[in-house]
């Protein structure tokens, strides 16, 4: 079984760093902890080739480290690259491939304004479909006009989610907007894709987060505080928008997610805490649904009775979520894993989840082309 | 607009396949379509790059069932029937 024994986090938000200094701000604490130990590095990164003009940044970046003699590889998987990098070092530890892994999530996007960066984002989508001038917060869109339509949910209980988010983020030190938004600001604010509105979408943010790996064999002589990863379940559903049964579930979540509870053999009314996927507010709410807290159609009562708050019965995002943390793509991943390490050791500071012992976090690519979901637990 | 279907057995797609998705065969014929009637329709005003600053996005379906995007500068009601017209920049659609 594989562990996560620390992390490091950078602040998210608009940096003036560039890509591999960034990567290495969050590195540098664990290098100087572990340094001689790691024995491979994973970098999970999206776009450095078109926001930074950089290709091979894995090398890059363990040179910048003085660990160039370290194995290493950059995993891309767009917004789910986080999660796929987690799951390889988890592979890799269970294999016997490597004893002590550095994963860094990074990713530096507001060199950009923000049409070239829709536009790079929307590269992710078959050119035919992307043809017609489609982004990722119009597919947003025409999911959350299905699920309000389809379910008969408030338009408020979307909105929500942005208000509960943003509370969070506030509480979060790292995270790129650190201030609170009222329900009223979240429905009157500017309309990105009818009917979702700015403060519902994430921002483009800059920054990197760092976890060291390892088996509970080699956990106790590393670090006091260790995580395990009780399973995992990575899953893919059509990349092709048009040929998708359903606007308002994700095939690629829920199969990663039954696949994640199944061999953890933990069930979804166990866990503690949840890192979601929001790029956009309502993917929350579907993604709740997908992966088993609650039943298609009922997510969005979840949020109006406050269930999902920090302080409810399944806090979802208490980080504050891509939606107010920010998602530097690459890292948003490795964020979500780094957040339930916090929380499960304790360590989250004044958005610390009461007596969170299982946590679940959900890391999806494109707009569901694929997920990896996995489950933590049995802190040291 | 051209769609693929499958000369096996006439599973239609909008992209592109070596295989067909339903019975894994290799020979397709093109489809061309334009026109569709619309399923839902969203105002978009964060755009990509090169696209116009504000439109409407339509999804709409066509005679064989395929779900396809068209942009349209005017909103659209559902249940409409839709020209669909190929452009330069992509697939643009006017109530018929």
């Amino acid at each position: 079984m594989s562990v996560i024994f620390d992390a490091s986090f950078s602040r998210f938000g608009k940096r003036v760093e560039g890509i591999i200094d960034l990567s290495a701000e969050s590195a540098l604490p664990l290098v100087r902890k572990y340094g001689k130990d790691i024995d491979f590095i994973i970098v999970s990164n999206s776009y450095s080739g078109e926001y930074n003009g950089i290709s091979g940044i894995n090398n890059l970046v363990s040179t910048r480290l003085s660990l160039d003699s370290i194995p290493s590889v950059r995993v891309d998987n767009t917004s789910g690259s986080g999660g796929s990098a987690i799951l390889m070092a988890h592979s890799m530890i269970e294999a016997g491939v490597a004893q002590n892994i550095l994963v860094i999530g990074a990713e530096k996007m507001t060199s950009y304004p923000t049409r070239k960066s829709t536009s790079i984002i929307a590269s992710l989508l078959h050119p035919e479909e992307r043809a017609a001038g489609l982004s990722l917060p119009s597919l947003a869109a025409f999911m959350t006009k299905a699920y309000l339509q389809e379910f008969g949910a408030p338009r408020e209980s979307v909105a929500r989610i942005a208000v509960k988010n943003h509370h969070n983020g506030s509480l979060n030190p790292y995270a790129h907007f650190q201030s609170e938004v009222s329900l009223d600001e979240v429905m009157n604010s500017r309309i990105i894709a009818d009917p979702l509105r700015i403060y519902e979408f994430c921002p483009v943010s800059d920054g990197s987060v760092s976890i060291m790996m390892t088996s509970e064999e080699n956990a106790s002589s590393m670090s006091g505080n260790y995580v395990e990863i009780l399973g995992t379940g990575a899953a893919s559903g059509t990349s092709s928008i048009s040929a998708r049964q359903s606007l308002t579930s994700i095939e690629s979540v829920k199969r990663a997610s039954e696949l994640a509870f199944r061999r953890s053999g933990v069930k979804p009314s166990y866990v503690d805490v949840a890192e979601l996927h929001d790029m956009a507010a309502i993917l929350e709410i579907v993604e709740s649904e997908d992966a088993g807290f609650f039943r298609k159609g009922h997510g969005w009562e979840a949020v109006m009775n406050g269930e999902t708050e920090i302080t409810g019965s399944l806090p979802i995002n208490a980080s504050g979520g891509l939606n107010s943390k920010g998602h530097p793509i690459g890292a948003s991943g490795v964020a979500q894993a780094a957040e339930i390490f916090l929380q499960i050791t304790g360590g989250a500071g004044r958005r610390q989840v009461k007596d969170a012992r299982i946590g679940f976090s959900l890391s999806m690519a494109g707009f569901g082309n694929n997920a990896t979901a996995v489950v933590y637990g049995g802190a040291s | 607009m051209i769609l693929r279907r499958c000369g096996n057995c006439g599973e239609t797609f909008l992209v592109p396949r070596v295989r067909c998705p339903k019975c894994f065969g290799e020979n397709f014929d093109e489809v061309v379509v334009n026109e569709g009637v619309v399923s839902d329709c969203i105002e978009i005003i964060a755009t990509p790059d090169p696209y116009p600053e504000r439109y409407f996005l339509v999804l709409a379906k066509t005679v064989d069932g395929v779900a396809v995007f068209c942009r349209s500068d005017k909103e659209i009601a559902r249940g409409s029937t839709v020209v669909i017209e190929d452009l330069e920049l992509g697939p643009v659609c006017r109530k018929a």
